[in-house]
């Protein structure tokens, strides 16, 4: 009886756990939050003129880049509503939306708006470049060079050159997409600390599916590490190396980002030291996110599921969901890796023939792959 | 220009966010005929853009900084949340003290308080928070009325009131019959499957040529076994599909439709 009484307390006490009660502190100096810088630009809506709404709608997406943040997105989205409920909406703002709807994961509404500045102009760069990666990132190779191409005048070459390079290297010519980016190596010291993050993230990017790790990691060091983005990218190439200790450095004050907490746990992990804790959080965000129907991150869900949950055949589902949305050299590689782990004969079929016809790079992948397919 | 390269960084970005988006989580529960009990838990970092709640700006926000607002966060809580029954809106009282509680993304300031209702007629809530400043902020709805299992909605901000469906068996049983009949309705090409499949019902193969079938009966046994045999392929498909136990290629599906057909 006394046996019984204690599994129910323990039941109990494990599900006060799980669902923490809410509580009132008991001292008023008691800091309850930490709360982000304020935000400069004012969200309450005002009357302001199209410049100044589309400046701050830029101020804010530029915060939720560099944070991080996807709330500065909701602000930003609110802030452009106003503007679209127009007969004719300017190509700025539907540039605008269609940017927020990319960081959505929202690629076909992306594209409409996209598509519609540029029957207007059909040269506009900033059209043109966000075309390219929406296909980039579907891995629809031949539209996305044809969007580079397109970029080619006078005032825009240099970009035309680094757009294609970054869609071949992709597309079976990474050596030769290497060599064009170097030619602009020399020059990259002249553009604005934005510009190089932007030419040594794909620099980088390159090398790694080469596999010069080294040089990747060259490439990865010289951009500023605050950036989530270039920390995620360090720490790839890291983990790569097997240098878990070191991304377990670089990455222990960023676990509020979950794209990098994955990596985090992984390093962790592979150091063979307690991960139940960033398991348990890392599962707390991904329900978090279900909850609201939120789906952008199948692609960190597959990997967290295949490599922390070592659940291969769920992973497989969502990276089958994912392969949908997504087809990025990572798409492919978690996809492969689960199908494997599963020996799902068919996904791995669709897999390869996905590989031949685009004669996708990537050591790390592509020797299994190529293994596989003789 | 500088904007223009911060662009170029986002498409190459494939990294996912911190945190998520803002989300309220507003848990609602009848207890009797008239009674609602309501938690409706919300972010501080959300409260703090509508009532600037850190008042010596350190963003250190402080109990202190919290409690002193009570009367505001009460207000606000009221204006942005309308619960009716029958068209009549449901009153608010037994306001309990503001708790804190943890979510994944941060503090969140509970509410607790209770509203009393009509006696009988259709729920709707009318949800308003952050309406016009976060776009993809959702109040995470779990509903709960008398005698009924929970159920989840997500609601986004909005004039509209969103209407709370009845979950007894009676309603589901006709729910799932008007989806069938608004599913087979929505699209032509299940409409003209379906003629396509019924039109030979009415003609019988005799010495070679098509004859018009003798008796009725006939032609409408025919065509009830045809509709039967569809609804079952067709609910099996849609099953083996929706759990992903059969998966194939929508292109190749698309391409030779009319092959199938």
């Amino acid at each position: 009886m006394r046996y019984v009484l204690y599994i129910i307390v323990l039941a109990m006490s494990c599900v006060q756990g799980a669902y923490a009660a809410p509580r009132v502190p008991t001292h008023l100096q008691e800091v309850v939050a930490v709360l982000p810088p304020k935000i400069t630009t004012p969200v309450v809506a005002q009357n302001l003129s199209l410049e100044q709404r589309v400046l701050q709608i830029q101020a804010l997406l530029l915060q939720a880049e560099t944070t991080g943040d996807p709330r500065y997105l909701g602000y930003a989205q609110a802030q452009l509503q106003p503007l679209t409920h127009k007969a004719v909406v300017d190509d700025e703002v539907l540039l605008l939306r269609a940017k927020i709807n990319q960081f959505n994961h929202h690629f076909a509404q992306a594209q409409i708006d996209i598509v519609q500045v540029l029957q207007r102009q059909p040269t506009h760069p900033q059209a043109l470049l966000l075309q390219a990666a929406i296909y980039q990132v579907k891995a629809e190779f031949a539209l996305a060079r044809q969007s580079c191409q397109r970029l080619r005048t006078l005032s825009t070459l240099s970009l035309a050159v680094i757009c294609e390079a970054q869609v071949n290297a992709l597309n079976g010519k990474a050596a030769q997409s290497m060599q064009t980016m170097h030619t602009l190596l020399a020059s990259v010291n002249s553009l604005e600390p934005s510009q190089q993050t932007w030419f040594y993230l794909g620099l980088g990017d390159i090398a790694m599916r080469q596999g010069n790790f080294k040089q990747a990691e060259s490439y990865y060091q010289r951009l500023d590490m605050n950036q989530p983005v270039a920390l995620a990218a360090l720490a790839d190439v890291l983990l790569a190396q097997k240098r878990y200790t070191e991304v377990s450095q670089y990455l222990r004050s960023y676990q509020q980002h979950d794209g990098l907490l994955l990596r985090f746990a992984i390093a962790q992990q592979a150091l063979n030291l307690p991960v139940d804790a960033l398991i348990s959080t890392l599962n707390a965000r991904f329900n978090a996110l279900s909850l609201r129907g939120d789906n952008s991150h199948l692609r960190e869900k597959a990997i967290f599921t295949l490599r922390l949950l070592h659940q291969p055949q769920q992973a497989l589902g969502l990276a089958q969901q994912n392969w949908q949305q997504q087809r990025e050299p990572q798409d492919a590689s978690i996809y492969w890796d689960s199908a494997q782990a599963t020996q799902a004969k068919n996904d791995l079929k669709i897999l390869k023939k996905w590989l031949q016809q685009t004669q996708l790079q990537d050591v790390a992948f592509g020797t299994q792959v190529q293994g596989a397919i003789q | 220009m500088k904007w223009f390269w911060y662009w170029c960084l986002c498409c190459l970005s494939s990294v996912s966010y911190a945190h998520k988006a803002s989300d309220s989580y507003l848990n609602i529960q009848q207890i009797d005929a008239s009674t609602l009990h309501i938690q409706w838990d919300i972010a501080l970092r959300d409260l703090d853009i509508l009532l600037n709640l850190d008042a010596n700006n350190d963003r250190q926000l402080t109990w202190r900084e919290v409690v002193v607002r009570t009367l505001e966060l009460e207000q606000l809580a009221t204006q942005n949340l309308v619960i009716r029954r029958n068209t009549q809106d449901c009153k608010t009282y037994n306001v309990q003290p503001i708790a804190i509680d943890n979510h994944v993304d941060g503090a969140y300031a509970v509410m607790r308080f209770s509203v009393q209702c009509e006696q009988q007629g259709a729920w709707a809530i009318q949800y308003r928070l952050l309406e016009n400043i976060d776009v993809l902020h959702r109040g995470i709805l779990r509903w709960q009325a008398l005698h009924q299992t929970a159920q989840t909605l997500v609601v986004a901000a909005s004039e509209q009131a969103v209407i709370l469906s009845d979950l007894s068996q009676q309603h589901t049983v006709q729910s799932f019959w008007q989806e069938g009949i608004s599913h087979i309705w929505a699209g032509y090409d299940h409409i003209l499957f379906l003629l396509s499949l019924l039109l030979p019902v009415v003609l019988v193969r005799h010495q070679q040529t098509w004859q018009p079938v003798q008796r009725w009966q006939t032609a409408l046994l025919d065509a009830v076994g045809i509709v039967t045999a569809f609804t079952l392929a067709h609910s099996l498909t849609l099953v083996l599909a929706a759990l992903q136990w059969v998966y194939l290629p929508s292109r190749y599906m698309f391409c030779n439709l009319g092959y199938y057909v």
